[in-house]
């Protein structure tokens, strides 16, 4: 009986791990991995041609924030806003994110004034982006 | 999860790009993608969905109006799907808005699977939309599956009244 206990602790430390561990892991991540491990890291997948278009139309984009700000339609400026907050980081631009939350946050609040610095904070982002596409 | 077909419901052009492009490569789906509420509820009375991913701010409607407005279209349409007698279609609200905001009660048809946010980088949004491929989406049996989807046989009876 004395030597029972050093086996158990053999068995436990060498023999069984191994097979715990690759239970805990095909457990956990079993689901995501079979559909996703293809190789690569998504987010570097995105094309620099698709990165190009998103911030080409983001340029498009702000002769139209201007105009509505000048018109008074805090809803479009909200809106475009909005979308820019759920598409940014996706597209690998992060510091969008923020410019795009006080866009949507001041026209929410109808802060014409701030709406003004932040169309220029996000124009002069814009500039900063993909110099070679106009 | 392979063949799965996808509504992808995004007025959003370069998200519904984006995820169009990662769905299709990386999950093996096909995706249906409509930019506005109306396109939407055209799609779902047409054809059967194994997963709808719903954006919540739509033009003139949120997320929770157009389901509210295909359910009863659904339920008016002699020419809707025959699948969704028999079964909900699960939908997934994907959105820059918070979860508290993207609330809706599951109805007979669209049943709310859950939430994905938009604020993070695309390789989180694709993990957690694959889970819901692996885990919640539950197709129909194989005889409604067989079931030929023109003619009559297809179509479910016109509601008396």
């Amino acid at each position: 009986m004395n030597q029972s206990a050093p086996i158990d602790c053999y068995l436990l430390t060498t023999r069984l791990a191994v097979p715990i561990r690759l239970f805990l892991a095909y457990t956990t991540s079993a689901t995501y991995d079979v559909s996703l491990n293809r190789g690569g890291h998504i987010d570097g997948e995105i094309s620099e041609q698709l990165k190009a278009d998103y911030i080409q139309r983001r340029r498009k984009e702000l002769s139209n924030l201007r105009q509505a700000l000048e018109v008074g339609n805090f809803n479009f400026l909200q809106t475009i806003g909005h979308q820019i907050q759920g598409s940014s980081e996706s597209f690998g631009f992060g510091p969008l994110y923020s410019l795009a939350a006080r866009l949507e946050f001041c026209a929410q609040q109808k802060d014409v004034a701030n709406l003004n610095v932040a169309i220029d904070e996000l124009e002069r982002f814009l500039q900063t982006q993909h110099k070679g596409e106009t | 999860m392979t063949n799965a077909r996808v509504l992808l419901v995004d007025d959003d052009q370069d998200m519904g790009t984006l995820l169009t492009e990662c769905l299709t490569s990386r999950l093996m789906c096909s995706v249906d993608i409509a930019t506005d509420p109306f396109e939407a509820m055209n799609k779902i009375s047409e054809n059967f969905y194994d997963l709808i991913i719903l954006d919540w701010n739509l033009p003139a409607l949120t997320g929770a109006q157009t389901l509210r407005k295909a359910e009863r279209g659904i339920n008016l349409d002699p020419n809707a799907p025959i699948q969704l007698e028999a079964h909900t279609v699960p939908v997934v609200i994907l959105s820059a808005s918070t979860q508290e905001k993207c609330s809706f009660i599951s109805t007979k048809h669209f049943k709310n699977v859950g939430f994905v946010s938009k604020r993070q980088a695309l390789h989180l949004i694709v993990e957690q939309l694959a889970h819901f491929f692996e885990e919640r989406i539950v197709r129909p049996p194989p005889s409604l599956l067989a079931t030929p989807r023109t003619g009559l046989t297809t179509k479910r009876s016109a509601p008396v009244g």
